[in-house]
This record gives structure tokens, sequence and C-alpha cells, in this order.
């Protein structure tokens, strides 16, 4: 072993300690940015779900004559609220439905459905759309001269809740 | 290439260069995504502020038009202006006088309103309304009665067979439902009913309400013609519109609010539609 060339023992382990220090470091960096960016991302899902759907009812409460709350047993699907309103001048009416699909599992989906009849009562249109994904819960509480709106989204372990106050714009 | 590489490298020790390349590497892959992820957050916020700051723009527009309504009414319409700057964007405002409710042609309003008088009342009693009508006829010479409308709250239902009165009318035509309030549209026939000079008719019906509801007279017009000036209208109040459009910079409209509501004094907003 005379005239060994080479690292030592000694700088061997520094450099092996030093390496593994690195490594801890970088993975551990790596670990934080990626869980992180999950966060981000399901904290996004959630506040956008709420907006969503937020966005929707605070626009068609604006319009209505007539808000029921709940479900309608007079249909087969599971109603979160109904809005009834017309357009004046011609005469049509506005029947829309956010409908809980899902309704069993803790995260829910809303969709809005709504069906435009003539004056006659004659269907012209129905249209349906998914306007909220990941809801847990979607309340409408009347108030004096507004609806008060309360939703709480989830996604991972991310929970959002959001409140919206709706004025009323029609004299009842 | 393998010359210049090996003269490079020549004497040099370690492996800084290559953590360094390396460790850029895992960075740039991460950060590609990270700013993309945040530019689409960023973009999206965007777009669903521009949609309610554009909403909220349009509102201004119809609340300034109902100011204008209520203190300084236009003489003349359609009218239209502009609201500049409003949250950044111009709104269109148009006021107009509405000439046809739930389908109906109800003519122009206020045509010789001087000639007719029009007064209305309720009583409510056990779950029925009796809804009494009076026409009066103030001007000179007889009046013939084309049409009658009424416009009513939400939560009433017209009671079938339960129109009377001196009009003799049929049932009426009747519009909607009770969850967005119905219309009920009397069309007479000719020879029409004559209300003679200095005279008052009445023309009464039956509204049934599970409860007492205010406001339940609602609003109601009547279109008449006399012989030397033709058409007469008046109502105890007259339906206006106005329509409010929110435009970005490129002149794209992004909202649109129209609303419709009775004026006599005091204004009614009967019917608010957003992006209809």
């Amino acid at each position: 072993m005379k005239s060994e060339k080479g690292y030592s023992l000694i700088e061997l382990l520094i450099a092996v300690s030093v390496s593994a220090m690195l490594a801890a470091g970088a993975s551990m960096t790596t670990f934080q940015i990626f869980r992180g960016s999950k966060q981000n991302s399901d904290w996004n899902v959630a506040v956008r779900q709420a907006q969503s759907l937020g966005q929707w009812v605070s626009q068609d409460a604006l319009m209505v004559n007539t808000i029921e709350i709940g479900d309608d047993p007079g249909t087969s699907d599971v109603e979160f609220i109904s809005l009834f309103w017309k357009d004046w001048e011609n005469g049509n009416t506005y029947d829309t439905r956010y409908l809980w699909f899902d309704a069993e599992d803790s995260l829910k989906q809303l969709t809005r459905k709504q069906v435009t009849r003539d004056m006659d009562g004659v269907e012209i249109d129905n249209k349906s759309f998914l306007v909220a994904d990941n809801v847990y819960t979607a309340t409408l509480t009347p108030e004096t001269n507004s609806w008060r709106l309360t939703v709480e989204t989830r996604s991972g372990s991310r929970s959002v809740t959001r409140e919206y106050e709706i004025s009323k714009r029609l004299q009842e | 290439m393998t010359k210049l590489f090996s003269s490079l490298r020549k004497g040099e020790e370690g492996v800084t260069l290559l953590i360094v390349l390396l460790m850029m590497t895992v960075g740039s892959l991460l950060i590609v995504p990270t700013l993309s992820f945040i530019s689409t957050s960023i973009q999206t916020g965007e777009v669903f502020e521009e949609k309610v700051e554009a909403l909220y723009a349009a509102e201004a527009g119809v609340e300034d038009a109902l100011w204008r309504m209520a203190n300084n009414k236009p003489s003349s319409f359609p009218y239209s202006y502009e609201l500049t700057d409003i949250n950044g964007m111009t709104v269109s405002v148009v006021i107009n006088a509405v000439e046809t409710i739930a389908g109906q042609d109800v003519g122009t309003g206020g045509v010789h309103d001087d000639y007719l008088i029009i007064t209305k009342s309720v009583v409510y009693n056990d779950g029925i309304y009796d809804y009494t009508l009076s026409v009066n006829n103030d001007g000179t010479g007889n009046v013939k009665v084309e049409m009658i409308l009424i416009d009513l709250p939400p939560g009433l239902g017209y009671v079938w067979d339960s129109t009377g009165g001196d009009l003799y009318g049929d049932n009426p035509a009747v519009i909607g439902d009770s969850s967005t309030g119905i219309t009920l549209f009397w069309e007479f026939i000719p020879p029409y009913p004559t209300i003679p000079e200095e005279a008052t008719r009445i023309h009464t019906f039956q509204l049934s309400s599970l409860t007492e509801i205010s406001g339940a007279e609602g609003h109601g017009c009547v279109k008449a013609t006399r012989q030397d000036v033709g058409t007469v209208w008046d109502s105890d109040s007259h339906p206006y519109s106005i329509t409010a459009q929110a435009k970005d910079a490129t002149d794209t409209v992004v909202s649109t609010i129209r609303t419709g509501f009775w004026e006599a004094g005091i204004i009614s907003i009967t019917c608010w539609q957003v992006n209809p």
C-alpha cells in the first residue's frame, strides 16, 4: 500500500457526507415544490368551483320573480334551487333549476338546467351544463331584501367557503 | 472538437460544473410548468374580473337611466346616450317606451291619455281578490274600448269565468303562470264596447291567492279609439324599458342588462334580465 495515491478515507467521508446533505436538501426542496404546487392547484380548483356557482346564482337571482329553495317533489331530479322569471315584453318564461348530482357523495356536482317557454307555454329552448364540481355544501337563505348564498367546495386537503349577498332587483 | 474539450478540462478537477449543470436542468424543468400554471391562473382570474366589472358597469347604466326617468325625464323615446369610463368601460344606454307586453301589442303609451282616467282597486277575502278596473271617458265624444291589459305580480291566478262588469268581456288570454306573474289580456271585438262622454264603466274579475300580497292590483292599460282623434291610450302607469350595454376598449359588448318597469311618479321594476 506504499506510495498509494488518491483520496484519503477522511476526504472520502467528508465528500460522502457533503453529497448526502446536498442530496437531502435538493430532494426536500423538490418535494416541497411539488407539495406546494398540489396545494395551490387544489386551492385553485376549490376557489374556481365556488366562484362559478356564486357567479351563476348571483346573475340568475337578480332576474327572478320567484325562487323556490330545496327539492321539487314534482320532478325526478334533486333540486338545490328553482328560479322563475319572464321576459316582460315577449312573454317568454324561464324555468331555471340547479340540480344536485352524485347527491350521495360528500362532494357533489351542481348542474344548471334552463327551460325557456314562449307566451303560449310551448318549450322553445332547453339547455343544461355543469356549473360547479367538488361542492361540499351550498345553501341559499332568504333575507329582507336579499338572498345569501353560502357555498363550501373542497379539493384534496383544501376547503374554500364563499358567501354572496344578492340584492333583490324586482319589486314583489 | 475533442481536442478543444480536452484542452479546456486540462488541469481541471472537481464536479462543481456537473452539479451546477444538473441543478440548472432540474430547475428549468420545474420553472416552465410553474410559470405556465401561474400565467393560466392569472388569465382566468382576469377574465372573471372583467365579466364582474362589466356587469356592475351595466348596472350603473341602468341606475343612471332610472335616475333620469325619476328626476329628469326625457321628452321623447327612444332616448340613447353613453356613459364613459365606468370601471374602464363605456356603457351605452337606451330608454324606450314599451309597446309590447307579454307578446301583446299594446300600442303607444300616453296617446291622448288625458281622455281616459283609469283607476283600479282590489278587495281580498278568503283566498280571492275582487278586482275592479274603472275606465272614465274624460274627453269629448264617445270612445270604443279595444283592449285591456293587466300585468300582475307573482302568486296570483285568474279565476275562470269571473270576468264581469259593464264591458261584457269574455275570459282573457292568460299569459305566463303564477310563479312569474300572469298577464291578463282582453281583446274586444267589433262593435267595441262604448263609453259615452263623461261616463265611467267598470270591468271586474277575480284572482285567486293563497295569501294577501302587496301590490296585487298590478298595472293596467286600456287602448280605445275615438272617431275624431283615433287611438286613445292610457294606463295607471306607463311601461318603459332600459337596455344598458357595457363595452370594453375594443367596443365588444361584455355585459348587457335589460329592464322593464312601470312609471307613474314612482318606478316599479317588473323585469330584469342579465345578458338576455
